[in-house]
């Protein structure tokens, strides 16, 4: 038996005998996670489906510890009081790193122990359910950091497995062979080429284009288009969200900056558009060097089984975009987006926990 | 207990808006009636008995379900009273809390008023002093100018009359500071009591909205591991997938544990 335990003072020891733990007889609960750079997302077999920014925040001293009631903040809520917290985004380009402060690798890891502790959590558990979780893990996440997301994980389930993220997307859809899966994250694109088994190595490519580097070109762009205009990082990143295209725009993108403290409006429909379009020919070029590596009787195949996941996959227009790409520079393919980004690699998660057999869990424990 | 089911199924029902919807990628959904879902239930559970109640007594089977909703009612219950008695603790505790930030407003004040005490005193003090050079000068002049030059007179009688009044200020000064010095550490320590108070029931107040956040979860649909079944799509490829996905995490698991 695990020792998985629930954080907090529990009001229901009373009545069950102050030593006795809770017996876990009254079901299995399921948890799928897709552990982010930018966003957290659990599903699990109780119907619950949650999400939260991949974002710790710790009072930065008494009086803000005072003042916010709480040891520790997560998602949005930490980014709205973020003046009284010391950040952290513990889960950037897949690997544990330092704080935007500057902090150590150790509070690095109990900011993502935090999160996944919250994740699981949110998932609403039961005290008397075996809890049994798969953690979507970035691709390129190094062994030392899927230890510490097990051992992380391990404080609050019963039994924790990791898989592949992109893995995790296609399995969820029941695509499991000749399928191209192209996951876009925050800090990272994860393409994966599904043929039937395990992927291997040779299977991934990983490119550091993804959501953050759409914010910088955006930045960049705002800053030569809108002179005097002033502006965060968050705001832009808000931008990108609410109006992010290729192709012809759905509306055009208005948005409001403070030039020398005024309120002033600005049209940044191209610039948006321009900045999402960093991504295409990257994953374009990830695209051929996956097929073209690929067992020639079934390079059609996999060409127009492309599934587009994650939360970059939200621009709208992109599909459209890599597919034109591809006709131009592979000769043809087809791409479709699947209709969940957010909870997409939760979901598939959540089904191969479904699907794992029992005597694997139980010696997981 | 159609009604309750029926409750049941809306309480289970996360709430949300087409607007979240759209930001989470959802353009479509399927809507489902909770008349449909309610009926659908009932439908299984029935076509579940129905299979599973060849060659059992149905008055037994009938009979051993009910106790078990009994007693998942009095569970039920008794969670419902246990949250209803964090309720109550919570607010009581904000109660506490509110009558002691109020008390130590009052003390703040109260010696704030003593210390100001000694400030007031000392113009009131200015005044009878020059209450009593007016006396006695007023008391030479009416003694009038067939005395001669009084000047001297009024002076050392000024002199001796300011040092008797300053001894006598003094013995009564010493023993007054003495006094408020007294109430003044009193204040003070009440005032550190108090924020003692403060600090050791807002503690609590966290502790008992930490539990009272504890919910009692939602219920997986799962009673029993499930695994993969026969006539799932693709099963001998799933279960090797799988057994790749253990192997890995096995590896990871207890090779790092050793």
């Amino acid at each position: 038996m695990s020792d998985a335990k629930t954080m907090t003072e529990d009001p229901m020891t009373e009545h069950q005998g102050a030593d006795a733990p809770a017996a876990k007889d009254q079901g299995v609960l399921y948890i799928g996670m897709d552990l982010g750079t930018s966003r957290t997302s659990v599903s699990a077999s109780n119907g619950v489906r949650e999400t939260v920014e991949s974002v710790v925040g710790y009072p930065k001293d008494v009086v803000a510890r005072k003042l916010l009631k709480r040891d520790v903040l997560f998602g949005r809520e930490a980014i709205e009081k973020r003046l009284s917290l010391n950040m952290f985004r513990p889960l950037a380009k897949g690997v544990l790193k330092h704080s935007d402060e500057g902090g150590s690798l150790e509070e690095n890891v109990k900011a993502a122990k935090d999160l996944i502790a919250e994740a699981i959590r949110l998932a609403k558990p039961r005290k008397d359910e075996l809890v049994y979780c798969v953690i979507g893990a970035p691709a390129e996440a190094s062994m030392h950091n899927k230890e510490a997301i097990i051992e992380a994980a391990r404080a609050t389930v019963d039994s924790v497995m990791l898989c592949s993220e992109p893995f995790a997307v296609a399995y969820g859809l029941e695509w499991l062979e000749d399928v191209l899966v192209i996951d876009i994250g925050a800090g990272t694109t994860d393409l994966c080429r599904m043929h039937g088994t395990m992927p291997e190595d040779s299977d991934q490519v990983t490119l550091t284009y993804a959501g953050d580097s759409v914010d910088e070109k955006l930045s960049e762009l705002i800053t030569a288009h809108c002179p005097g205009a002033t502006f965060s990082h968050q705001m832009v990143k808000e931008f990108k969200e609410r109006f992010s295209f290729l192709g012809n725009p759905p509306e055009r993108a208005m948005v409001t900056l403070p030039v020398d403290g005024k309120p002033t409006e600005f049209d940044i429909t191209d610039q948006v558009r321009e900045a999402c379009y960093v991504l295409v020919d990257p994953i374009v070029g990830g695209l051929k060097q996956l097929v073209a590596t690929f067992d020639p009787e079934f390079q059609h195949k996999l060409r127009n089984r492309v599934l587009l996941a994650g939360g970059g996959s939200l621009i709208k227009g992109l599909d459209t975009a890599i597919e034109k790409a591809m006709h131009e520079q592979m000769g043809g393919g087809k791409v479709l987006r699947i209709e969940e980004p957010i909870y997409g690699g939760a979901n598939g998660a959540l089904k191969i926990a479904h699907d794992m057999p029992e005597d694997f869990w139980e010696k997981l424990k | 207990m159609k009604h309750s089911l029926r409750d049941r199924v809306r309480k289970m029902a996360l709430r949300t808006s087409v607007d979240q919807l759209r930001k989470r990628g959802v353009e479509k959904v399927n809507v489902l009636g909770l008349d449909r879902i309610v009926h659908l239930i009932e439908e299984a559970v029935r076509r579940s008995l129905r299979d599973h109640m060849v060659g059992l007594e149905s008055d037994k089977v009938a009979q051993d379900a009910k106790q078990e909703f009994m007693q998942l009612l009095r569970s039920n219950a008794d969670l419902q009273r246990d949250k209803a008695e964090l309720e109550r603790r919570r607010h009581d505790a904000e109660a506490e809390l509110k009558n002691l930030r109020s008390e130590i407003v009052t003390q703040r004040q109260a010696l704030v008023d003593k210390l100001d005490e000694s400030v007031e005193n000392e113009a009131v003090l200015a005044a009878e002093n020059q209450r009593i050079v007016d006396r006695i000068e007023q008391a030479f002049l009416s003694m009038g100018d067939g005395a001669g030059d009084h000047s001297a007179a009024k002076s050392q009688v000024l002199n001796v009359v300011m040092g008797l009044v300053e001894e006598e200020r003094k013995a009564t000064a010493d023993a007054t500071a003495a006094l408020r010095d007294k109430e003044v550490d009193t204040l003070q320590r009440r005032i550190a009591k108090l924020n003692e108070s403060l600090e050791y029931t807002e503690k609590k107040l966290t502790e008992v909205a930490s539990a009272k956040s504890i919910d009692d979860g939602v219920a997986s649909i799962y009673r029993e591991v499930q695994g993969l079944r026969g006539e799932d799509a693709h099963v001998e490829k799933k279960r090797e997938l799988m057994a790749n996905i253990f192997e890995a995490n096995f590896a990871l698991q207890k090779g790092a544990s050793g």
